[in-house]
Parts: C-alpha cells; structure tokens; sequence
C-alpha cells in the first residue's frame, strides 16, 4: 500500500487551518523585499468539502471532509494525463506533477475519484508529504506533517509512504 | 528581539490569542508560521493564525502616522511624525479634559486583544470614566454575573488536572471548536470531547459538532433563558440536584425552586420550539452523568434578557454541583504575576459614572466600568455629549456596533477622533488622526486574555512597516504625555514592572516562554479552603453560590432569573412580523474571520469570498431564490445583500446572517461599509437588558428577497 494524508471525517471539524498550513508549507521563494507577491493567495494541496447539513428524521449529518491526494497504486490521473506531467517515484510510490510538462488542462482532475488535484498558477499540485520542509528539519521537528502538526481536531494521520 | 534568521518562539494574536507559535525566518523574512509543540496549545493552531504572515507583510498596511487634510472621509492625508501625532493627542485630551471635564473623553478597544489593561490604565490615568468597548453584549455580561454568583470566572474544565475529564457537554450559542477562545483552547475542548459520553448542542442551527451531538436542542433565537430555567425545573422536580452542594453552598435555592416552577417543560417547549422531552433529556444527563461542563457562548449575551439568562444557566451549574469538581466548571488559579488586571485596576477609578451606567448599573461594577456604546453613539447623532473626543485603539465601531447608519452620524459629530490600526478601515477613514499599529508578529508583549491560568510571551519576531508601532507603546507614550506618574520610561520598563510578582524581567520572560498555573498546581475545591474567603466559601456577599442574587437585589433588579421574549419576535411584535415575517439572526462564528478583520487577506479570503446567509431550502424555494443567490435581507432599520447557502439544519422560520463584514477592495472612505454589514439591520435603540444595557443581535424580525445582481 502507498502513504497518504488520512483525515478522519468524524473528528474534523472544518477549520480550514490544514488549507492554510499547506499553503503556507508550499510558498513560492518569498525573496528579502520585505513584501510577499501581492497575488500570492496560497498553493494548498488541500480542500475542504462540505458534506450537508442534511436533517434525516431527527439525525443531523454535517461533516467536513478534507480532500488530498491519495498516491493511489493504481492511479487514474497517472494514466490519464495527455502530457505524461505526472510520475511516481518508483522507490516510494509518490506521485508528483513535472511543473514544465503541466499544461493545466485538469484531464488529471477529471480523472480523479477524489477531486484531488489542485491547480496553481495553472499548474496541478499534489500532496508531497511536506518532504522539503521535513528533510530541512523543520515543522517544529516534530516530524509530522504541516497539516497534522496543526489540527486541533486531531483528525489528520500520515501514512508514511 | 527580531533577528535576521533562526526560529522564534511567541504567541499568537489572530483572535483573542494565547496558541503558541514558532516563527521561522530566512534572511529576515519570515518563512513559516506553525504551531508550538512545546506550548500549551501542543502545535496546534487555526487558519487565522497561520495566514497571519499575508498580514505582516500586506502591501495595505498603514505604515506613517496620517494627519486630516481636507473633509473628514475625504482620503486627503498628510504624513506626519509620531512626536507630532502624540502631541496632538495629548493637546486634544488635556484641552477637552480642561473644558469640558473627563468625561468628555472615551477611550476606546474592540474585542480584547491582550492590551484591555493598558486601555483601562490609560483611561483612569487620564480621569475619565468612558471606556468603550462592546462589552455589553461581549463578555461584560459574563463577568458581570460571575462575579455576583460565584465571585469569579468560571472555565470549562478540559485538562485532566484532577484525573477526571467532563462526562457531559453542553455546548449552548457556543462555537468554541472553530473560534475564538473565550476561556477555553479549541484543541483542549476538542480532546476533552473525545473523553467524554455525552454532548449536548444548543443552537438555532447545525454547527460544525452536530454530526456528532447525542443531543441537539434546536432552539427559536433568544429564547436560552426559558430553556434554562425549565432545566431547571425538571431537575428540581425530579429531585436530581445535587442535594449536599446546594444546602451548603448555594443561597436562595427555595425561591428558585418557586420561580421555575411556572417553567414546565410543556410550556418551555412552547417557547423554544424544542421538544418537551429532549428539554427534559438534557436536564437529567447535565444532572446525572457528572461531572459536566456548559459552554457559554456570546450569543447569550446579545439579548435584551442577556443577565437573567447568563444567571440562569450557572445556576444549572450550580445545582447540579457542577462546580469546582474536576472535570466541571473551575476558576483558575491565575499565573505567579497574578492577575494582569490588576496594572488597571491599581490606579484609582475616576468619580463620574461612565454614560449609561446610571441607567445599566452593572456597567459600572468594579473592576471594570464601561460605558454603553450605543448611547454615546445615539447621543452624539443627536449633537448631544458628553463625549466629544475619542481615541479608538483596533476596533472599527462603524462595523461593530449596533445601527450602522446612527453610528456614523455619531462619528461624524465628534469633534476629534484619532484611531489606531492596521489598516485603512471604514472608521479610520473618518478620523481626523490615523495611527500605524505593528502586528503581533512585531511586538513584545505580555499575552493575557484567555485562559486565565496563563499568560506567554508574545516576541517580536520582524519589524513593523514603516513607522508602525506596538499597541503597548502607543498607550504609554499617549499616557506619559498626560498622566506621568502612571506610565513608564520605556516598553522594557512598563513589561518589566507587570511580572514583578513572579520575580522575572521581560528578557526572562521572552526566553522562558509562558508562565501556568496547571497540573497539580491547580486546586480544585478552593471553597473548601480559605482560598476566597477564611473558613471556606465562594467570593460573593454570602459567601455562597447567589441564585438568589443580594447585588442584583441591592442594585433594584430582579434577585432570580426570568425569560423575557425577544424585543423583537412574531409574538412580542406580530405587528411588525406581519411585514418582516422571518426571524434573524446575526452573528455566528466563522472559522476564517475574527469579528471585522481579514477580509483583506488573500488567502482566507480565497477560502470564503463572500458573507452567507443560512436559509433554509424550503424557505428559499418559496422566495425563488437559489444556493448561491445574492439576497436582500431587511430589517425596519436596513437592508444589506449576503450570498444564499441553502443549509437544512436551520428552521424554515429563522434565518442567519454573517456578522462584521466589510470589503476593504471596495472605494474608500466607505469600504463596502452598507453592503453586507449585519449592523445596517440591528438596533441601538431600546429595549436593552434592563442591568447592562445588552442590545437584541440575535432574535430580529426580518424579511428576504432575490437580489438583482452584487
């Protein structure tokens, strides 16, 4: 089996701060002008959908359900994409989107059981595990991920790839 | 003290704050905002908090101290210096206090922001009695109440210091799992849910819990009260109160069990629209399955009955001895500095009576005295005083108080208005002074607000825009120009000297990081010990929990609690319900914005761009109008346009609408100001809650239509 970001619909509260962490994880280079590029509005590899409220006989259902990349052994959007832009690495089966090839026609998201893919700067972003931040030996040293350090819901767990 | 590179350890102050933070910075910018494992808050932290880098560095920030030039509104600015600007100021307030006495002077906040002492201190200093803040229907009610039931502050008890979490949760007009703290921590609520059998949401619609609710009490707006007390009576009945607690700490609990005799579960369902037996259900799980927790939320607080109400659900606390237990509802023990209040409250209250308090005499209880914000407003739109000048420190009155159209007239009738804060907001555009606040990511500060065994060190980790300056030093520079002797050389000196009880220098402070009072530190039972009075007992004039209230009696108020319906529903107004046949109400939680602010930053706004107002889909169909429509919504007072989310977990008779809304891409001075703002519906105009002066935000009479286009 690959790794991916579990959520765990029950406890999420939908609070965005995953959204925002991951947005925040994946900045482009902020250069030392002392201002980030004013159209910057984040690169989240992460959505929130919002399931009801549906009142069903007196039984509320209202969840929110974090949607991000699966890393899926037998992945749609590897085998859909007209360009070939997405790869998996063979050693740990992460898939990654080639940022020249993308075109940013969203074949990938059409193909996705999930809705997974988000696109920035019309180019497909996919969850990475926040590999770059990890091997600096940042996000606190905690060795989780942005999202799961952040929830206060408790409600993101990594399995690692 | 801001470095160029490295990690930096402060506290964050999106909200009301208190989440520790870790700040990295790269060639002195900061990198990367993530929660601090190490805090009390264990790394977590929320979306505000985390975008809070887009607003150190937005290229909107106010950056230079802006003198009028030109009509007030005009946008017509002139640059000036900070000595100049804090001359004026000084000039202004001495002049005014000379002529026409203090009280012609308001001082002003917001919401608490961790600097309510300073503004306090700056206010007695100066010898007037006017600070204003919306705390008659924020907060004020809550400490108001405490302090005559229990004599102090009660949290829900989350942290597992006495080995025992809550058993039952009432959440009731609370979001406390995507807002701001208001004594408890999110993720510590959140933990202690998962811990806990039973929970129990009271709201007029589905919240972010109700999937996992084992009861939800769909309530009919601002009708807590009448809920409360038929709790009240089904435990009282049924013999289920905690009998030992209540005989020996509790005062007046015969008249209670007279006055909620009336509160039938039968006739409560009535008025609340909750279903007899669910009412009767909660009642027996808060009073069985113990120990528990109620959460109370502002919501209660924004009603002409907000004290009964608030009276009426601690005394659920108290009967069912849920209180002081670990695991129920506890007042903390504060930090080794004490409480942080006391750098206000050292200094002498002035003589006069703030506005309004002469009328909603629970305002000018100690420690705090206020005055009533929607009277000054009113006065000063009729040309009436005393308030003549006032100094606005991050608050945007124009968004947050009652009336929008009253509030503006007032404004505009002041005579001097300086205001400080990050931005150009609809408020600051009318003043005649205009003041660069720093963020808290470029301020050193002592955090305290909430909860109230803490305080942290909020570290500077970049230096402010321009010329922008910290809350805390634009307070004392204001105050040592006017008032000396109560104010300090410097930043360090004035931090230093507010945690000399616990024997630390601010620089020992930064480093250390926070101060708590938790774990085994914590005492539960403190009325059993000499803790509030010697022999035991809680801080109150008997010594007891007062369900019969001695002050509110003193004061001419009714000693017990009642429901009163709604200033403005189908049955108190069936008149007006005639023409405005749905019930509205205001405010709600969102987890992205915190009261007025954010709207300008990209990446919370790319999340939700638009205000939504929740109807229900079979309201909706009968007004054609669909998801996703822009609406009108109007009240006698106005009309504004939000966005319609068809949402099933509201009543078809009762709409929501999002507070605080403004649209900082919109033309100035306005900002979108009369757009989607939910004080264009609201009222400034009596009735108020007879005690403190609360004013009805959350049960209107409304009505609602498709709107053309934005």
């Amino acid at each position: 089996m690959t790794g991916c970001v579990e959520f765990d619909h029950s406890a999420c509260i939908g609070c965005y701060a995953c959204v925002v962490a991951c947005s925040l994880e994946h900045r482009p280079a902020w250069k030392a002008s002392g201002s980030i590029p004013d159209e910057f509005d984040g690169a989240a590899r992460i959505r929130v959908e919002i399931v009801g409220p549906k009142v069903r006989e007196g039984v509320v259902q209202y969840g929110f359900r974090p949607v991000a990349c699966r890393h899926c052994e037998d992945a749609p959007c590897l085998d859909s994409c007209p360009e070939s832009a997405i790869w998996r690495d063979t050693k740990s089966g992460i898939l990654s989107v080639l940022e020249d090839k993308c075109t940013g026609c969203e074949v990938c998201l059409q193909a996705c059981p999930y809705g997974a893919p988000l696109f920035h700067e019309r180019k497909a972003v996919l969850c990475d595990f926040c590999l770059k931040g990890l091997s600096d030996g940042r996000n606190g040293g905690s060795g989780k991920t942005a999202c799961e350090a952040v929830c206060p819901a408790g409600a993101v767990h990594v399995r690692w790839p | 003290m801001a470095s160029s590179s490295g990690i930096i350890n402060t506290v964050c102050k999106a909200c009301h704050g208190g989440c520790g933070v870790l700040a990295t910075m790269e060639r002195g910018m900061i990198t990367r905002l993530q929660g601090n494992p190490a805090s009390l808050t264990r790394g977590t932290m929320c979306a505000k908090g985390l975008a809070s880098v887009w607003e150190a560095y937005h290229p909107k920030r106010l950056k230079y101290p802006l003198l009028r030039k030109g009509g007030r509104g005009e946008g017509r600015w002139t640059r000036i210096g900070w000595e100049d600007a804090l001359s004026l100021i000084a000039d202004k307030v001495g002049d005014y206090r000379a002529r026409y006495g203090p009280s012609s002077i308001a001082i002003c906040q917001g919401t608490g922001r961790g600097y309510n002492r300073y503004t306090f201190r700056l206010a007695r200093s100066i010898g007037t009695p006017n600070v204003g803040l919306p705390a008659h229907f924020c907060y004020g009610p809550k400490l108001a109440v405490f302090g005559m039931m229990v004599g102090g502050r009660l949290y829900g008890d989350y942290h597992g210091w006495g080995g025992v979490f809550p058993k039952t949760h009432i959440s009731w007009g609370k979001q406390l799992e995507i807002s701001n703290a208001d004594g408890e921590m999110a993720v510590w609520f959140l933990k202690a849910l998962k811990k806990a059998e039973n929970l129990i949401l009271v709201d007029p619609t589905a919240t972010r819990l109700s999937g996992r609710a084992d009861l939800w009490l769909q309530i009919r707006p601002g009708t807590d009260a009448a809920l409360a007390l038929g709790m009240l009576n089904v435990i009282i009945e049924e013999g289920l109160y905690d009998r030992e607690f209540v005989r020996s700490w509790t005062h007046g609990f015969e008249d209670l069990r007279e006055r909620v005799k009336e509160y039938t579960p039968q006739k409560v369902s009535d008025l609340t629209w909750i279903p007899a037996e669910k009412i009767a259900r909660a009642a027996r799980l808060l009073a069985t399955e113990k120990p528990g927790c109620i959460q109370m939320g502002q919501s209660l607080e924004a009603g002409n009955n907000s004290v009964q109400t608030l009276r009426a659900i601690v005394s659920l606390m108290a009967v069912t001895g849920n209180i002081e237990k670990p695991g129920s509802m506890v007042n903390w023990m504060p930090p080794p500095t004490g409480c942080m209040e006391d750098f206000a409250t050292e200094v002498p209250a002035p003589k006069e009576l703030p506005v309004g308090a002469e009328q909603f005499k629970l305002l000018a209880v100690p420690p705090f005295a206020m005055c009533h914000m929607p009277t000054v407003f009113g006065r000063l739109a009729e040309g009436k005083g005393p308030v003549r000048c006032m100094h606005i420190q991050g608050s945007n009155p124009l968004v947050a108080y009652e009336n929008t159209a009253v509030v503006k007239r007032g404004l505009m009738n002041l005579e001097f208005l300086s205001v400080v804060d990050l931005y150009m907001t609809p408020t600051a555009a009318y003043a005649d002074l205009v003041l660069p606040a720093a963020h808290w990511l470029e301020t050193d500060d002592i955090y305290d607000m909430h909860p109230r065994f803490m305080i942290g060190a909020v570290n500077k980790v970049v230096e402010p825009p321009g010329e922008a300056w910290p809350d805390n030093r634009i307070f004392n520079e204001i105050g040592k120009r006017l008032a000396p002797e109560f104010w300090f050389h410097d930043l360090e000196e004035m931090l230093d000297y507010q945690l000399r009880k616990a024997g630390l220098t601010w620089r020992e402070f930064s480093r250390k990081g926070y101060l708590a009072t938790e774990g085994e530190a914590q005492k539960y039972y403190k009325y059993q010990t000499d803790y509030w009075r010697k022999g035991g007992g809680f801080g109150t004039l008997t010594g007891k929990i007062e369900l019969y209230s001695l002050c509110m009696e003193k004061l001419g108020y009714d000693p017990l609690p009642y429901y009163e319906e709604p200033s403005e529903s189908p049955y108190s107004r069936p008149d007006l319900a005639r023409e405005y046949p749905l019930i509205l109400t205001t405010g709600g939680r969102n987890p992205l914005y915190f009261h007025s602010q954010y709207r300008q930053n990209p990446c919370l706004r790319k999340i939700q761009p638009y205000p939504l107002v929740q109807i229900h889909p079979k309201t909706a169909r009968d007004h054609d109008i669909g998801d996703g429509d822009w609406v009108w919504i109007e009240t006698p007072r106005g009309r504004i346009r939000q966005v319609a989310s068809l949402f099933e977990g509201i009543d078809p008779r009762v709409i929501k609408v999002e507070a605080s809304w403004w649209f900082p891409e919109d033309p100035p001075p306005d900002y979108g100001l009369w757009k989607s703002n939910a004080n264009c519906l609201t009222d400034n105009r009596p009735p108020f809650d007879p005690a403190i002066g609360s004013t009805n935000l959350r049960a209107l009479l409304c009505r609602v239509y498709k709107a053309d286009e934005e």
